[in-house]
């Protein structure tokens, strides 16, 4: 059995079947996640004696034939922006809370209930407030498979441990690309679902009209899995939509003969000609899995990228003003330069933003997806950047060099439309991927795109050199 | 707790943006909402403009709404999804 390429569900079943012990499972990941932070700054801390004892804790349950849960001693790792009870998150950032947190986060503790073992707290963009990866305060993190390059942010620590084989599957968080845009760096899956299908309870919020929790994994079956635990109505969030969870995993084998992939030719020709290349690769792929191709035509993306910012900007600003009025000397200079755009906008201007986000949805699902059950768009607009082209601090390229990174993805949060992001196949390029945007609630269909589209192209595992 | 920045690429220092966090004492009048922290000309002069652009947007699209759209109209178009 390879502990690192193995999936979260085989995991559990080999666990729960005594093929392994929890323990043998968690002891092997913690040494596995000492490589990775040394070579690309993974990890924020590790919780190696509490994972050693609640592993023995399932193995003892294994032993007595007790009902276990459906993640019983599988190691995880999440981005260290949620509340766990007795600790303080780091946020990635210097300012932090004063006192330790007094309960888990919801999908923490949904994932705990399942009998997963968190390992880690893992590396996040400042305050999850950047795209890309780096962090001008715990340091850069790095791309698994050229350390030069970006990890892709803010959820780096997720991508970059699921991406090497030290878990399989790990939380992150997405407001404006943050689970997407790291999965695709790191060569791996993500799911953003429906703005309210999983709470944010617990979760160190940014910009909440926009935030969304959810899950990286190397197989979108563990996607499938994670995300019904970490979905459903939870009166912590008042938001979370009270709608029933379905179960994602029994039907991810459904048949995907006929679904409509919708096209925007015109938007997808405004990413670089290889990523253009490559997602007409995947886009075959998906066709010859039985999907159809169809042409679309978002009419008003700029516009929608535009509104995103007039509700992510404010928001950010609103929720970090107590400490950039006392301590903006201790943020880094990006997130500091970021949030002071958010005093400047207007009330007037955020709300116009809030009120249009139900008119332009419907827009939306009335045009784009009149004859489309989803539709196709690259994750990032180009071939991966290194770290040192976009280490632009806090100076005046910043908006630019970081709205074009964030330009295929910030508009489907304004939206609140769910997202699944999957791999092009690699060949001898460096990872990269694009997106299913499908419509509100549509998960269970993504997934069984997705999953007929990783039996041609299976998921991989970086390893060491 | 893995020691912090191993592993990392050293950040940069940006002696010009840390300058323009902690002085500005000749900037105009700033919002209230920034409380202590100031900030520089050059600063202003980048976030200014591009939050014209961004209200110039929110005009257009603000001109096209009915006076009872809502913030609270796209959970029903999300929620009105499949009913």
């Amino acid at each position: 059995m390879d502990l690192k390429t193995i999936s979260a569900i085989d995991l559990a079943e080999a666990i729960r079947s005594k093929k392994i012990s929890s323990t043998e499972a968690v002891s092997s990941a913690l040494e596995r996640l000492k490589g990775v932070h040394e070579a690309f700054n993974a990890v924020v801390s590790t919780d190696a004696e509490e994972a050693l004892a609640a592993a023995k804790e399932v193995d003892a349950a294994v032993a007595a034939s007790q009902q276990l849960g459906p993640l019983a001693g599988v190691p995880l790792a999440h981005k260290d922006m949620f509340d766990r009870a007795g600790k303080i998150p780091s946020w990635g950032a210097r300012i932090r809370r004063e006192k330790p947190c007094t309960e888990d986060a919801t999908p923490i503790a949904r994932l705990k209930a399942a009998g997963s073992i968190q390992i880690a707290a893992l590396h996040m963009t400042e305050f999850a407030f950047g795209p890309t990866g780096h962090n001008y305060v715990i340091g850069h993190a790095r791309n698994p498979y050229d350390p030069t390059r970006i990890p892709g942010g803010s959820s780096s620590g997720s991508a970059i441990c699921v991406a090497t084989g030290v878990v399989p599957a790990a939380l992150g968080s997405d407001t404006a690309g943050s689970l997407r845009l790291p999965a695709a760096a790191c060569n791996v899956t993500s799911l953003k679902g429906t703005w309210t299908r999983v709470t944010r309870a617990g979760a160190m919020p940014l910009s909440p009209s926009l935030d969304c929790i959810g899950p990286i994994a190397r197989d979108v079956r563990d996607l499938a899995l994670l995300f019904g635990l970490i979905a459903g109505h939870d009166p912590r969030d008042g938001f979370s939509s009270r709608r029933p969870v379905p179960d994602y995993l029994s039907l991810i084998e459904q048949p995907i003969d006929g679904i409509r992939i919708g096209v925007d030719e015109r938007l997808i020709g405004e990413a670089h000609p290889e990523v253009q290349q490559r997602l007409e690769t995947s886009l075959k792929i998906l066709e010859k899995a039985g999907a159809r191709r169809i042409s679309v035509r978002f009419q008003d993306w700029k516009a929608l990228d535009t509104l995103g910012q007039l509700l992510q900007l404010p928001e950010v600003a609103s929720a970090h003003g107590p400490y950039m009025r006392k301590r903006a000397a201790e943020y880094g200079p990006q997130v500091r330069a970021r949030i002071e755009f958010g005093h400047f906008i207007s009330a007037a201007d955020h709300q116009t933003a809030l009120r249009a986000r139900g008119t332009m949805l419907s827009r939306v699902l009335t045009e784009t997806f009149a004859n489309c059950d989803m539709v196709i768009l690259p994750t990032f607009a180009d071939p991966l950047p290194t770290i040192a082209e976009l280490d632009v601090g806090g100076g005046p390229q910043l908006m630019a060099a970081l709205g074009r990174v964030i330009f295929y993805t910030r508009p489907v949060n304004y939206l609140g439309l769910p997202a699944l992001t999957l791999p092009y196949p690699r060949e001898s390029y460096l990872p990269n991927g694009f997106q299913l945007v499908g419509r509100p609630f549509d998960e269970a269909r993504m997934l069984a795109v997705g999953r007929a589209y990783q039996k041609e192209v299976p998921g991989e595992v970086r390893t060491l050199q | 707790m893995l020691g912090q920045n191993t592993g990392s690429i050293p950040a940069k220092n940006f002696p010009e943006d840390i300058a323009m966090a902690e002085t500005g004492a000749d900037s105009p009048k700033l919002p209230k909402s920034l409380g202590e922290h100031t900030v520089a000309q050059e600063r202003l002069d980048v976030i200014l403009p591009f939050v014209e652009a961004l209200s110039e947007t929110a005009v257009k699209v603000g001109d096209t709404l009915p006076l009872d759209a809502d913030a609270s109209d796209i959970i029903r178009v999300l929620e009105s999804e499949g009913k």
